[in-house]
């Protein structure tokens, strides 16, 4: 029933209590009075000793009274009731305090078990709360000095809190280490609104969390009694208790944590840098170490930047939510950095977010941003790491965000590195296969390790299939060989320098190196092998060709030094060996040192030089001629280095040249003065060469005769004859003595005697024909004259032999008349008639003599003879008798006619038996005579000429044939002309005759050489004649 | 006339010259061996002494006087200067080359008999100084 109307009764007690006196109320007044059915009065009493929260009350009817024993009873009821009660009291008391201890011991080990700090607040914040029997609790640390509210207890829930308690009651509380409890707190001035978490607080109770050392660790804080009633100092007693104990248990559970916080430091940064040491690529590394940064500093983003100089550059944002897309926020950050980094940032700052960018700030709503620095070995930033309204911002979070950003840098800088190192690594992988050359790398038992891609090719086999396998099997080397064919030891010191691959005949270029291997000290050998055979077949053959050339060649310096020469040039220059040519001075090699300035100054300029003639020294003085052809060698620079050249030894084609030019100057001279027609017909009758005669005889031919028909040039009649003779030789056979009339230019036609012989081409085909065409109208001329000479030599032979032969019989005719006439017995009649026979021998005896004078058996006496002299003696021998006859001679000499060689009685005979015919003549004609005696030089000779007026000759053909005479018998020998004939010709001379062509008479010509005067007066002849 | 102790040799092909000479030595006190051949006249020479010779520059069977001339110059020396050459031909080039080489004297046919003798005396005289 009470329980029913508790509000009334509660009411009524707490008066009670308040007024510590027994006092009799009225229900009446209160609602609930129908509750208590028909009891009208309420009479209590505060039982002693409970300190008036215990009341002993009584319900009365309106019509019962106490009286004043009844109330001693009562009052000593109550004693004894108080007596009961605090017996029960203590009871309760010492079981509850019992209990609580218990409880308080519990709580404190159930904590000490929590595996955390914020297991071991939960478990403080709820057993607490029930344990004390408040509604609410709260756990507050102070951390850094500041209090915060970390785990609070409510309606059965409990939750973590961050909330700072930053008050002044608090404050105080946590300076005094004084509980504080208030009922109504809400209206207390230093408490602030935020600590009561919102709750409709009706009380606090707050006491100080004293750690060991009397240090406050926090508040322990229940709110709101589950009863109601006024804080009691039993609950500040057993919250204090139990305040004392958690804080031990805190203080061993931070101390705990301490170390547990240090050891996951220590966890986080060792697994901190196993991350990021697995993480090489940059972006990696960098999203993880802002996650990581974000979740130990609950961060609500973040983002890292490399430095480059002093920019920043964003490598990568994580939790950051743009509206204007990454790039414009990479953007503004880098802006932002770049702005950071001119302040000299070197530990982990926090910036206000309008600080740090007022853009960011206020479109992001970022109030804080955390920068740590990511710094290198040498102090340098290499990265900034920002985490964007971090919740967690002790100086413990701090430091490991230092710490976590110091791994990174060495993690950066590692990966940095490491790229570095991939990158070179990989540069030289390409490097090492892009080379043409083939590279193998073998270890100390030379096995192949790697080889390029050049060489794999070549081989023709994938690096894995060679990996491990000694080196020569690359090379398809036999077992018996060694394993590295260009090792020359095992221990990698000597190496062959040149090797040539069995199979293919190729020649490499070896160069090999010994490196230190990776992991342990066993060497490794790098060899690098250039195909060097079309460089040493070209070097081959350019030394085969620079040996062997006919041409000297040479290299020179611009300064005069030969270099290199070549064997040929060393024999053209007559010298023993290279070795000695190399030691000569090149200018001193020519035969004008200007010479080599010139071709210098040429080389500078042209960089080279063609068919230049030039004239060098040989060893011995001598001089020879050769061709040069040089070009000038350049350095980068363009600066001339050296000459190289060519030397053709042209003194024996320039001889030839020469002995040619002269052969074919002789040739033309032969050509152009010969009296034969020359020309040259090719195979279809055309003339493509005449000669100059040939062009003079052909001169009335129409047209230029180089090109026209050869037939052209002669008479029709013949041109069928000539037509066939062509077409035999142009099957190869010779035509010789083909006559053939031609007018002679202007001239009377004369004979011309053709020969015609082919000209064959190198494969002996005949291509042309030469055509000599000879005048023998001339010849014929002579051939006459000649038989004249050799008949009248038969002559000269028959009457040598007759003479002789009458010589005998003469002899003894006249020898034995003579004999006959020493015989005095003889009559003179006899006698005389002797004399006739030795008369008439002696007269055969002179003609005798006439004719062997005529057959030149008498040489004449040689000596300078003055021709004229001569004729002029003859004349006088016989000036009477042409006067008795009436005959003029005219004397027409050439006064500075030269001297003649030859027998001045003879020639006198000569001319006088010539006189004497004229003389004949021209008494016959019966004319008044006339013989002009003319004389004058010719070209080499000097010609006597006797024209007369007279008969003239019946037969000048045989005019000089011995005992031919035209004069009647007894009046001459007909020998007198063939003497002088003789005496003429062997004198060297010439006579002959003819009748004037234009008028009487006949005309002797004689000619006779002009004295020589080297030559020597011939040998007298033999005395006995 | 003084008979002289040695003969003449004459050497002389044609018949009626020998004759003449015989007959105009003869009778002018020499004595004459006659040869009608060059061959002859060596033999003769071989096994006779003579005071001089006459002979033809040109006789008959391979022996010519040049021939004899010089086969006397070589085996009978001292009578190489006691030669008297006889030619018909002196005009000959030969004949000619043979008198310059050998110096000897020679009369040409056809001569007197006065000619013949004054050089037979004009060549024995040489001896007779001797």
């Amino acid at each position: 029933m009470l329980s029913l109307a508790q509000g009334t009764v509660d009411h009524i007690c707490s008066e009670i209590e308040a007024s510590g006196q027994a006092a009799l109320y009225s229900l009446s007044p209160y609602p609930d009075r129908a509750l208590l059915e028909d009891f009208s009065f309420f009479y209590g009493m505060p039982i002693p000793g409970t300190g008036g929260r215990a009341v002993l009350g009584l319900l009365l009817t309106s019509d019962q009274r106490l009286g004043s024993s009844e109330e001693s009873y009562f009052q000593i009821l109550a004693g004894i009731g108080t007596l009961a009660l605090r017996k029960a009291e203590v009871e309760t008391d010492s079981r509850t305090r019992a209990e609580e201890l218990q409880e308080v011991l519990a709580i404190c080990a159930d904590a000490g078990t929590m595996p955390s700090r914020d297991s071991f607040l939960e478990l403080l914040a709820s057993r607490s709360a029930r344990f004390l029997g408040y509604r609410a609790c709260f756990v507050g640390l102070v951390e850094e000095g500041i209090c915060r509210m970390r785990w609070t207890w409510r309606d059965q829930a409990s939750s973590p809190a961050n909330v700072e308690l930053d008050s002044a009651i608090i404050r105080n509380l946590l300076a005094s280490r004084e509980s504080f409890w208030c009922e109504q707190p809400r209206r207390e001035r230093g408490l602030d609104g935020a600590m009561l978490l919102g709750m409709d607080v009706e009380q606090l109770l707050a006491v100080p969390l004293v750690g060991s050392n009397n240090e406050c660790l926090g508040i322990l804080g229940v709110l709101d009694r589950i009863d109601g009633q006024p804080t009691s100092p039993e609950d500040v007693q057993r919250a204090q208790a139990l305040a004392a104990y958690a804080a031990l248990t805190l203080n061993s559970v931070r101390v705990l944590e301490n170390s547990e916080k240090h050891r996951q430091r220590a966890e986080t940064l060792v697994s901190l840098s196993l991350e990021l040491g697995s993480f090489v690529e940059m972006d990696d590394l960098a999203k993880k170490l802002i996650r990581r940064g974000m979740e130990l500093l609950e961060a609500r983003c973040g983002f890292m930047a490399l430095v480059r100089g002093s920019r920043c550059q964003i490598v990568v944002a994580e939790g950051t939510e743009s509206e204007h897309g990454d790039h414009n926020l990479n953007n503004r950050l880098n802006y932002a950095l770049s702005g950071i980094l001119r302040q000299c940032l070197t530990n982990v700052t926090a910036v206000s977010g309008e600080k740090f960018d007022a853009y960011l700030a206020s479109e992001l709503g970022w109030r804080q941003v955390v920068l740590a620095p990511l710094t290198g070995n040498g102090g340098e930033m290499l990265a900034i790491l920002g985490l964007v309204d971090s919740r967690r911002h002790s100086s413990f979070d701090i430091e490991l965000v230092q710490a976590i950003a110091a791994h990174a840098a060495a993690a950066l800088q590692n990966s940095q590195l490491f790229a570095r190192i991939t990158r070179s690594s990989r540069e030289w992988a390409e490097i090492f296969d892009s080379i043409s050359d083939f590279m193998l790398l073998h270890d100390e038992h030379q096995r192949i390790l790697r080889l390029n891609r050049s060489l794999s090719s070549k081989v023709d086999r994938e690096p894995p299939q060679i990996l491990g396998l000694p080196v020569r099997d690359l090379f398809d080397l036999g077992n018996n060989t060694p394993a590295c064919p260009f090792c020359l030891d095992l221990i990698g010191q000597e190496f062959r320098e040149e090797f040539r691959d069995p199979k293919t005949g190729s020649i490499y270029l070896v160069s090999s190196s010994r490196l230190r291997g990776g992991m342990d000290d066993a060497h490794q050998v790098v060899h690098v092998l250039k195909d060097v055979t079309a460089s040493r077949r070209a070097e081959r053959l350019y030394r085969e060709l620079f040996d062997n050339i006919q041409e000297g060649a040479y290299f020179s310096t611009p300064d005069g030094r030969l270099i290199e020469v070549n064997e040929a040039l060393v024999r053209m220059l007559g010298y023993d060996s290279r070795e000695e040519l190399l030691g000569v001075e090149a200018r001193d090699l020519y035969v004008d040192p200007q010479h080599r300035e010139l071709l210098k100054r040429a080389l500078h300029q042209f960089g080279r030089l063609r068919n230049h003639e030039i004239a060098l020294l040989r060893r011995d003085g001598s001089i020879i001629y050769v061709l040069e052809n040089s070009f000038a060698i350049r350095d980068d620079a363009g600066q001339v280095v050296e000459y190289r050249g060519v030397l053709l030894d042209i003194t024996e084609i320039k001889h030839v040249q020469s002995q040619l030019l002269r052969e074919h100057d002789f040739n033309t001279q032969i050509l152009n003065h010969t009296q034969s027609l020359i020309a040259v017909v090719d195979t279809a009758g055309l003339i493509s060469y005449a000669n100059r005669r040939c062009c003079q005889v052909a001169a009335g031919v129409d047209g230029e005769l180089v090109g026209s028909r050869l037939e052209n040039i002669i008479p029709k009649s013949h041109r069928t004859a000539l037509r066939e003779a062509l077409h035999s030789v142009l099957e190869g056979k010779a035509v010789n003595h083909l006559e053939i009339p031609l007018a002679r230019g202007n001239e009377a036609i004369g004979s011309f005697s053709v020969n015609l012989s082919p000209m064959r081409n190198a494969v002996g085909e005949v291509n042309s024909l030469v055509a000599v065409m000879t005048d023998i109208t001339d010849i014929a001329m002579l051939q006459a004259k000649l038989m004249h000479t050799e008949k009248m030599a038969a002559v000269g032979q028959l009457v040598s032999g007759v003479a002789h032969e009458v010589n005998n019989p003469l002899t003894a005719i006249m020898g034995f008349a003579d004999l006959l006439l020493e015989n005095p017995e003889l009559t003179k009649e006899v006698k005389d008639d002797l004399q006739v026979i030795i008369q008439e021998s002696q007269r055969t005896r002179e003609i005798v003599q006439n004719l062997l004078s005529f057959a030149r058996q008498t040489p004449p006496e040689k000596q300078r003879v003055q021709l004229n002299q001569v004729l002029r003696k003859t004349v006088l021998l016989r000036s009477y008798d042409l006067g008795s006859h009436g005959i003029d001679v005219v004397e027409e000499f050439d006064s500075g006619l030269p001297e003649v060689t030859g027998d001045a009685h003879q020639l006198q005979q000569v001319f006088l038996n010539i006189l004497n015919n004229a003389c004949d003549a021209v008494a016959d004609s019966n004319r008044r005579g006339r013989i002009v005696i003319t004389t004058k030089q010719a070209s080499s000779s000097a010609e006597v000429i006797f024209r007369d007026n007279g008969t003239g000759i019946a037969n000048v053909e045989r005019i000089f044939d011995p005992f031919y005479t035209t004069k009647e018998v007894g009046k001459g020998t007909g020998l007198g002309l063939s003497i002088c004939y003789g005496i003429i010709r062997e004198h060297n001379g010439e006579i002959t005759c003819f009748n004037n062509p234009d008028s009487e008479g006949a005309t002797f010509c004689i000619r006779l050489p002009f004295t020589q005067c080297a030559r020597k007066p011939l040998a007298k002849a033999a005395a006995a004649r | 006339m003084k008979a002289p102790k040695l003969p003449l040799l004459v050497i002389e092909d044609e018949a009626a010259v020998m004759s003449f000479l015989r007959a105009a030595l003869e009778r002018n006190g020499y004595q004459i061996i006659g040869a009608a051949s060059g061959a002859e006249g060596l033999k003769l020479l071989e096994h006779g002494t003579y005071m001089g010779v006459i002979s033809d520059m040109r006789t008959p069977g391979g022996v010519t006087g040049a021939d004899v001339h010089a086969w006397i110059r070589h085996h009978r020396p001292e009578l190489s200067h006691r030669i008297l050459f006889i030619t018909g031909d002196t005009v000959n080039q030969e004949t000619m080359t043979i008198l310059q080489n050998t110096g000897a004297p020679c009369i040409e046919k056809p001569f007197r008999v006065a000619q013949l003798l004054k050089s037979v005396e004009t060549l024995l005289a040489g001896q007779r100084n001797e």
